[in-house]
C-alpha cells in the first residue's frame, strides 16, 4: 500500500505503513489498529512500543537448544527435573509450545530455525545442526525425536538428520503420521489415510 | 452423465446466465466474441475447477463484476449421474485482503488472490478430491496443438485427462514439481560448491517415486487412448490411414512401476555430473512427449493440416470413449466451434460419433455446418452479446 496519499498526519501515515508490514495485517486493518492506538492512554501506548523493542533487545538464543530465551541455558535446559537423555528436534520455537501444552513430554528440545530447503536457500549448515551434534557428544543422550513438519522440506531435514545421528549409536525416531484425534475417516484425505494405514498399530 | 441446469454468475462476459439444458444435442450459434466459447468453458470449468484457456483465474471473472464488493463468480449447475442429481458449485472469490497487500504496484488484484471453493450437495469439497466427479470432453479448434505444440501441451493433456480419472494424480503431480524446483536449486548450489552429493539422495529419492508413478499413469492412458484412436481415425480419414500415439517417456524402459523406478534411478546417475554442471533434472516425467505417427510417419512435422486435425479429433473422441468406459456413464461433450474447419466428410463422420452420447453443446457461428435433420432433432440457442436465447 502507497500511503503517501493518505490525507492523515505524518506521524499516522507512518505507524499504519508499519503496522502493514506485518504478516496478515492488511491497510484496513493496520489503519483501524493506528487510529486505536492513537485514542489508547499514552501509558499503554508507551507499554507496547517498550515490549517491542524489548523483544529485540532481550531475547537471545539458548546456548544449548538454541530456544529463545532471556537467560541462557533457557528455563527448559535448567530444569533438573527433565529427562536428559531425550532430545525432541523442531523448526521453530512457536513449535515447543505446541508440544509443551501436551504435558506428556519430559524430555529436552533443540530448534533448528528451518528446514532444508534448496529454493530458500538453506542447507543443513544454516540449521543449528552443528550445535545439535555438539549435544551428543557426551553419550547421555539415548534419543533423539525428530518433530520437523510433515512436508517436503521437513521429510528431507528429517533424513538428513537420521542419517547423521544414526551412526552414532543413539536411536533416532520420529513422530508417527496419521489421523488427527477427533476427526472422521470419511472425511480424511488419501495421503493422510495410506500413511496411517502404513503406520497401524497392535492394539 | 449430464446437466440438466447451468446457472452462472459473473461468469466471464455474462452477469447472469440460466440455461435448462436438454440431453442429447444442443447447438448454441452466435457471432464471434458473443459468448459461445465461454458457455462451454463454463461447463467445462465445473468439471475441472480450472480453465483450459487460462491460468490466471481473476481473467474468469466478469469485469464489471471486479468492480463491485464482492469480488466474485459463481458457476452452478444441476447434474444428474447415475440416475441421482447433484448440485455442484464453484465460488471465485477475489481476496480483497490479499488483492490489496500483493498487488500494490499492479493496481489491485494478482492471480495468485482467487480463493476457489468447490461444493457438492451443498457440502464443502477440496478440488483436488471433487476433480473427476463430472467428466465433460472438450473440443476446440485448439486441439491440433496436441499434435503440433510443443512437449508441455502434451503432458498437460495428459494430466488433464489422468487427473480426472485417477484419484490422487493431481497431488503427485504438484509434489513432483515442487522436488524438481528444489533439486534443480540443490544442483546449481552443488555448481559453485555451496552443497554436496549426499544432499541430492533424498531429492532423488522423492523424484523417483512420485516421477514413476506419474509415468506408470501416463503409459496407461496412452495405451488406452491407442486401443480407441486408431479405428476413430480410420472412419474420419476414410479408411486409408493408420495412426498411432507413441510415448516418448524420458525415463524410458518398465512396464511395471518398480521396473520404471529403477530404470530411472540409473539414468540419474548417469546423467549426475551432466546435471550438476547444466543445473537442471535431465531425466524425469517432466521431459516426457508425445509423437503421433500417421503410417509411421510424424505427422507433426510431415503431415498436412489436415491430418494433424483428424489425428486430434481421433484423439479426443478416443478420451471421450475412455471416460466413458472409465466412468461407466458418457461424459458431456462440448464442441467449441470445430466444424467450420472441417470439410464434409470429416464433419459428417464427427456428427454420427457424437451422436451416441447422452449430451452434447455444440457452438457454432454458421447453422449451415449441420443438415436440417441433424438440426430438427437438436434444441438450439443462441448468444448476442451475453445474452442467451432460444430459438
Amino acid at each position: 500500500m502507497n500511503s503517501d496519499f493518505l490525507p492523515t498526519a505524518k506521524p499516522m501515515a507512518r505507524l499504519i505503513e508499519e503496522l502493514h508490514r506485518l504478516p496478515g495485517v492488511g491497510p484496513k486493518s493496520a489503519q483501524r489498529l493506528a487510529y486505536h492506538l492513537l485514542s489508547a492512554s499514552e501509558e499503554q501506548a508507551r507499554a507496547l512500543a517498550e515490549a517491542i523493542v524489548a523483544l529485540k533487545e532481550k531475547i537471545i538464543l539458548c546456548s544449548s537448544c538454541q530456544n529463545i530465551t532471556e537467560t541462557t541455558p533457557c528455563s527448559i535446559c535448567q530444569d533438573q527435573r527433565r529427562d536428559r537423555s531425550l532430545i525432541c528436534v523442531v523448526e521453530r520455537p512457536m513449535e515447543i509450545l505446541a508440544l509443551e501444552r501436551t504435558r506428556g513430554y519430559k524430555g529436552l528440545y533443540h530448534v533448528l530455525h528451518g528446514a532444508i530447503s534448496p529454493m530458500d536457500g538453506v542447507g543443513p549448515e544454516d540449521l543449528k545442526v552443528r550445535e545439535l551434534l555438539a549435544r551428543l557428544q557426551d553419550n547421555k543422550v539415548h534419543e533423539i525425536i525428530l518433530a520437523t513438519n510433515p512436508n517436503l522440506e521437513g521429510e528431507a531435514t528429517t533424513m538428513y538428520l537420521q542419517r547423521l545421528i544414526t551412526p552414532m549409536g543413539i536411536r533416532v525416531t520420529r513422530l508417527a503420521r496419521g489421523l488427527p484425534f477427533g476427526s472422521d475417516l470419511e472425511y480424511a484425505d488419501e495421503v493422510t489415510l495410506t500413511r496411517a494405514l502404513e503406520g497401524r498399530q497392535e492394539v | 452423465m449430464r446437466i440438466t441446469h447451468l446457472n452462472a454468475t459473473n461468469f466471464r462476459n455474462y452477469r447472469s446466465l440460466e440455461i435448462d439444458l436438454l440431453p442429447h444435442i444442443t447447438i448454441i450459434q452466435g457471432d464471434n466474441a458473443q459468448g459461445k466459447t465461454n458457455l462451454l468453458e463454463a461447463i467445462h470449468v465445473l468439471a475441472i475447477t480450472r480453465s483450459h484457456r487460462t491460468s490466471s483465474e481473476k481473467d474468469l471473472i466478469n469485469r464489471f463484476a471486479l468492480e463491485e464488493v464482492p469480488v466474485f463468480s459463481r458457476l452452478c449447475a444441476f447434474l444428474t449421474k447415475w440416475n441421482d442429481e447433484y448440485k455442484i458449485e464453484m465460488l471465485l472469490r477475489l481476496d480483497d485482503r490479499l488483492a490489496t497487500d500483493s498487488g500494490s504496484d499492479h493496481g489491485p488484484a494478482s492471480g495468485a488472490s482467487v480463493r476457489k471453493s468447490v461444493k457438492v450437495n451443498e457440502a464443502g469439497r477440496r478440488a483436488s478430491d471433487y476433480v473427476g466427479f463430472f467428466n465433460t470432453v472438450m473440443f476446440s479448434a485448439g486441439d491440433i496443438d496436441l499434435v503440433t505444440g510443443t512437449p508441455g501441451v502434451c503432458r498437460r493433456y495428459l494430466d488433464m485427462v489422468i487427473s480426472q480419472t485417477a484419484a490422487g494424480y493431481l497431488r503427485k503431480v504438484q509434489r513432483y514439481n515442487r522436488v524438481l524446483t528444489q533439486r534443480n536449486h540443490l544442483l546449481r548450489q552443488m555448481q559453485d560448491g555451496r552443497s554436496t552429493p549426499e544432499q541430492l539422495e533424498f531429492w532423488d529419492r522423492e523424484l523417483v517415486d512420485n516421477g514413476s508413478y506419474i509415468v506408470v499413469q501416463r503409459r496407461h492412458l496412452v495405451e488406452q487412448l491407442n486401443s480407441l484412436a486408431p479405428d476413430l481415425h480410420r472412419d474420419l480419414s476414410g479408411g486409408v490411414e493408420e495412426m498411432q500415439i507413441e510415448y516418448l517417456a524420458s525415463t524410458g524402459a518398465g512396464d511395471s512401476e518398480d521396473k520404471i523406478k529403477t530404470d530411472f534411478r540409473r539414468r540419474l546417475e548417469q546423467s549426475r555430473r551432466k546435471e550438476v554442471s547444466q543445473g537442471v533434472t535431465l531425466t524425469g516425467p517432466h521431459r516426457d512427449n508425445l509423437q503421433f505417427l500417421v503410417n509411421g510417419t510424424g505427422v507433426s512435422r510431415y503431415g498436412s493440416r489436415g491430418q494433424q486435425q483428424t489425428v486430434a479429433l481421433a484423439v479426443k473422441l478416443a478420451e471421450a470413449r475412455y471416460m466413458h468406459g472409465r466412468a461407466g456413464e458418457a461424459p458431456v461433450l462440448l464442441l467449441d466451434d470445430v466444424f467450420s474447419e472441417l470439410d464434409g466428410s470429416r464433419r459428417r463422420h464427427l456428427l454420427e460419433a457424437v451422436t451416441s452420447f447422452q449430451q452434447v453443446l455444440i457452438t457454432t457461428v454458421d447453422m449451415g455446418c449441420f443438415t436440417p435433420s441433424f438440426l430438427s432433432a437438436a434444441s438450439l440457442y443462441k448468444v448476442r452479446d451475453g445474452d442467451l436465447s432460444k430459438v
